[in-house]
């Protein structure tokens, strides 16, 4: 799922019956998130879980908990740390979720190459993955598992690419690379 | 004063910079990358943000004289990692102390400088944070001993080839990572072993 701004919501009162003025008072970055991509998944043991925000200060990739494939997976795990993630969005902000997660990559938008979405396709999930400008970083691979809709989210990512230097390239497939893959791991 | 790489460090009697931004009171580790492409390293430091600027100081009070500050606009990359150290088997099972300080100089020395070496680490460190979360909760288990016994012998390893020739340095160090492997995997069927038992147990 992609939402814009889930904390910037003018209502006093979140979904979850939390009441956001209570947290008016807390400091706050003032970054306006123009794109979240919410449940991202990397890796295989253990499977990291991301949001993707792009933002007004650039790209913000913060992954956090690790699924393993029999008991994470099995017990659906990476869905309910998803959805406290997506919690922490709703009521507190990009800010919390930045430090909520244990790793969290910024890039600058110069800092970008292009990012890459693959559709998927009947067998796999869509998946959005970030070139760096410099050739010698690592690149960023995620699986969406919250997003079907992938003509509107490649809508959306044009939307934010317009008028910062990365390009949106969108392809058909579930771009499985398996050579990309060890290289990200070990990069 | 500035830097031509991107980095600041401003002059004593700047604002009260442990207000600026958001941050908060756990260690991290921050890896920069500058448009001009160099890179900085902090290890063990403390981070606040704002949206134009990075602030980073080994000091949680930010004391404007000791904190470095990037502004994003002068930066092409910035990684943030915050790990508990508990997150690495070693530390699950043997806790900090002087088995973990060798272990971890016989990784800085010999590890990290070869390419096989580094390649070792990173699955470690990838694979380490569920299998030592499970070993952590079960610290008397018989997996857990186990990996413990393994971990004190790679400590006592790393101490003795410190203390031997070129010749003996060599073969300690095929043993200590031959140990390290069996490690590992001791650990994770460890880890798949505990969390059966987790799942099937009524509680």
């Amino acid at each position: 799922m992609a939402s814009e701004a889930g904390a910037e919501t003018d209502a006093a009162e979140s979904d979850l019956g939390v009441d956001l003025d209570e947290f008016e008072d807390l400091p706050t970055t003032d970054i306006e998130v123009e794109l979240h991509v919410h449940f991202g998944m990397a890796g295989s043991f253990p499977l990291r879980m991301a949001d993707i925000f792009f933002a007004s200060d650039g790209l913000h990739l913060a992954e956090y908990s690790y699924i393993t494939p029999m008991f994470g997976l099995g017990t659906k795990k990476h869905r309910r740390e998803a959805s406290a993630m997506q919690d922490v969005y709703d009521v507190h902000g990009l800010d919390e979720v930045l430090l909520q997660a244990d790793t969290v990559y910024w890039l600058g938008d110069e800092g970008i190459d292009r990012v890459l979405l693959h559709r998927g396709g009947r067998f796999g999930r869509p998946k959005l993955t970030v070139y760096p400008a410099d050739e010698t970083e690592r690149s960023h691979a995620y699986r969406l598992h919250e997003n079907d809709d992938t003509d509107a989210l490649a809508a959306e990512l044009r939307e934010v690419a317009d008028g910062r230097p990365f390009d949106v390239v969108v392809k058909s497939g579930w771009g499985f690379a398996p050579r990309e893959n060890v290289a990200r791991f070990f990069s | 004063m500035s830097t031509d790489d991107g980095a600041d460090t401003p002059a004593e009697g700047s604002d009260d910079l442990s207000e600026s931004g958001v941050g908060d009171g756990r260690e991290k580790h921050v890896r920069v990358v500058t448009a001009a492409g160099k890179e900085f390293d902090h290890d063990k430091v403390f981070l606040r943000h704002t949206e134009t600027e990075y602030l980073i100081c080994a000091d949680p009070d930010f004391p404007p004289a000791e904190t470095t500050r990037y502004r994003k606009d002068d930066l092409h990359r910035a990684e943030i990692t915050q790990h508990h150290s508990n997150c690495f088997i070693t530390t699950a099972t043997a806790g900090e102390g002087p088995t973990l300080e060798s272990l971890r100089g016989f990784r800085a020395d010999v590890m990290a400088p070869t390419r096989s070496g580094r390649a070792l680490l990173r699955v470690y460190e990838t694979v380490s944070p569920p299998i030592a979360a499970t070993l952590a909760r079960h610290p008397d288990a018989g997996p857990t001993r186990a990996v413990r016994r393994l971990v004190d012998t790679c400590g006592s390893l790393a101490d003795r080839r410190d203390r031997t020739g070129s010749v003996g340095q060599a073969a300690l160090s095929v043993v200590l990572i031959a140990l390290y492997v069996v490690g590992v995997v001791t650990a994770a069927a460890g880890h798949v072993w505990l969390r059966g038992r987790e799942a099937s147990s009524p509680n």
